[in-house]
């Protein structure tokens, strides 16, 4: 069993290759533990996530036996690795569950999320499969809009050499992007990173200094634009907003 | 002077493996690929009662300091290395008098291998067995007033013993149950051979508090129940058989243990339930231990 889920594991990596971008793509990745159940050994466990590549902190909740890894801003989560870093801290890791953000495409009778910016797809369902929190009808509707979602699941290999993502959770997102000025360093920007990602209804936000683009997302809500204009003028700068990336017919 | 309770000399020094679990003995649970764990105790036995016109009444302080490294997820190395203070006050006709010498005793060197485990959520079965070697590293020919301490009072046996064992481990995030079994072959060196020692070793743990887990990883307090089943061979001296040797003990351990990520607290007292030690031995009244755990 364990040997089948480090083949499913290694082969997800020819799969996830993400790009660096503002938004990170793979927003979170959380491993399910088997085998921890007492405090002193959740230390390895968290050290050992701690040191994979990308990772920026780990917490773990014994109780769940589940560690959930915050990673660094673009990084690419090296999925192989998590499941090493378990094994070598004497635990088998049972599950990988994380979330992708792209859009729906229905190929061949089968739909996809195509992980946006990257050559990354995950099956999400087939003709007559089951879909887990929602309908495959609604799948093919998100589809035609050519919407960009959020899609929280756990990532298994199929004997067809596919790489399965179940749809425990489907969010719309909704970007959008501003021109900031009057932003004089790195401070700032991260500075109204923080602002803008505590602003009701934003999921994630980002604020390159160089190129003084902010962008927020949000997910299974409704963002206005004023309402972020205003979290960035109570910070000292002015905004504009972005032309809005072109639909899908 | 005939042999003391080398029996229970030895069970300060026994192998003791530093992840989260028992006090007085072994687990299997896991040390990570990479780890540095470092170990200290401080164990008092006190022996007395001896029927004899010497009135002989031992005190032996023990710090034994444990350095394990994960040298993969299966496999722990372990070296322990005790501190004694052995002290013998006895009757002798020139009145009450003392013996004994305090230092490095012998060194233990071990590994252990996990070559079973079953995890499932919360929960874990581990079984691994450890094999070993104590190596005469503390001095074995301390002389006072009266000659040569008898073997048993040095800080060291002068011999090479292996010793081997299986332990098996099962721990939820409620409880945890540890059995251990070894067996120490004890060879000969200044013409004394110390009896082979076989153990048994037991051990509970409930989890007292947190009542309910909460989120994240909050601290345990353990209550500790263990049992520690010890026989040893009668020693042989110039190849004769000592029938003021050997015999079989049975302790038992109540104690309290607390656990974080990083370090465990822990304090137990070993009482004697059963003793049948060969001749005029001198029977074990308590052994106290109280140590920590760091891990790197």
């Amino acid at each position: 069993m364990r040997r089948a889920t480090s083949v499913t594991i290694s082969f997800l990596l020819c799969f996830l290759v993400l790009p660096h971008g503002a938004l990170a793509e793979v927003t979170q990745v959380s491993v399910v533990v088997d085998g921890l159940s007492c405090p002193f050994c959740v230390f390895g466990v968290e050290k050992k996530l701690d040191a994979v590549a990308g990772v920026d902190g780990v917490e773990v909740d014994l109780k769940t036996g589940v560690a959930t890894l915050r990673l660094e801003k673009g990084a690419v989560p090296d999925l192989a690795a998590v499941q090493a870093a378990v094994e070598k801290a004497g635990f088998t890791p049972r599950e990988i569950r994380l979330t992708a953000v792209g859009t729906i495409n229905v190929d061949r009778r089968k739909v996809h999320l195509d992980v946006r910016g990257a050559e990354t797809r995950y099956l999400l369902s087939e003709d007559g499969g089951r879909v887990k929190a929602t309908t495959r009808a609604e799948l093919e509707r998100r589809a035609e809009a050519g919407s960009v979602v959020a899609v929280t699941g756990v990532v298994q290999q199929r004997s067809d050499g596919s790489v399965a993502l179940s749809i425990d959770k489907l969010e719309e997102v909704q970007e959008i992007s501003l021109k900031v000025e009057g932003m004089s360093c790195d401070k700032c920007a991260a500075r109204l990173t923080r602002l803008l990602g505590e602003a009701p209804g934003v999921s994630q936000a980002t604020v390159d200094f160089n190129t003084g683009e902010a962008r927020v997302q949000s997910r299974g809500g409704h963002l206005e634009v004023s309402p972020i204009i205003s979290v960035v003028e109570d910070a000292g700068f002015t905004a504009t907003q972005n032309d809005p990336p072109p639909q899908h017919p | 002077m005939k042999t003391g309770p080398y029996i229970l000399a030895l069970a300060l020094a026994a192998p003791a493996t530093s992840s989260a679990g028992p006090i007085t003995t072994n687990t299997a649970l896991p040390i990570h690929d990479g780890e540095l764990i470092v170990r200290a105790q401080g164990k008092l036995l006190r022996a007395t009662g001896d029927p004899g016109p010497r009135d002989r009444d031992l005190t032996v302080w023990a710090v034994p300091t444990v350095l394990v490294y994960g040298a993969t997820a299966k496999l722990a190395l372990f070296s322990v290395i005790p501190y004694l203070d052995k002290d013998l006050e006895l009757t002798t006709p020139e009145g009450r008098t003392s013996r004994g010498d305090s230092g490095l005793g012998d060194l233990r060197l071990f590994a252990r291998y996990s070559a079973a485990q079953w995890d499932s959520p919360g929960e874990t079965l581990r079984l691994a067995p450890f094999i070993g070697l104590e190596v005469p590293s503390g001095r074995d020919d301390k002389s006072d007033a009266f000659g040569k301490l008898p073997q048993p009072l040095q800080l060291g046996s002068g011999s090479w013993d292996p010793f081997l064992g299986l332990v098996f481990t099962w721990q939820t995030l409620a409880w945890e149950f540890d059995s251990s079994i070894s067996y120490d072959f004890k060879t000969e060196a200044n013409d004394f051979e110390v009896g082979d020692l076989a153990r048994l070793d037991l051990s509970f743990q409930y989890r007292l508090w947190p009542r309910d887990l909460g989120e994240g990883v909050p601290g345990f307090l353990y209550l500790v129940a263990e049992s520690n089943l010890l026989w040893q061979d009668r020693n042989q001296i110039s190849g004769s058989s000592d029938s003021n040797s050997g015999g079989t003990t049975w302790l038992l351990t109540p104690g309290l243990q607390y656990i974080t990520r990083r370090f465990i607290l822990e304090g137990a007292v070993q009482l004697p339930a059963v003793q049948r030690l060969g001749g005029s031995t001198l029977e074990t009244d308590l052994i106290a231990t109280t140590g920590f755990r760091v891990n790197f």
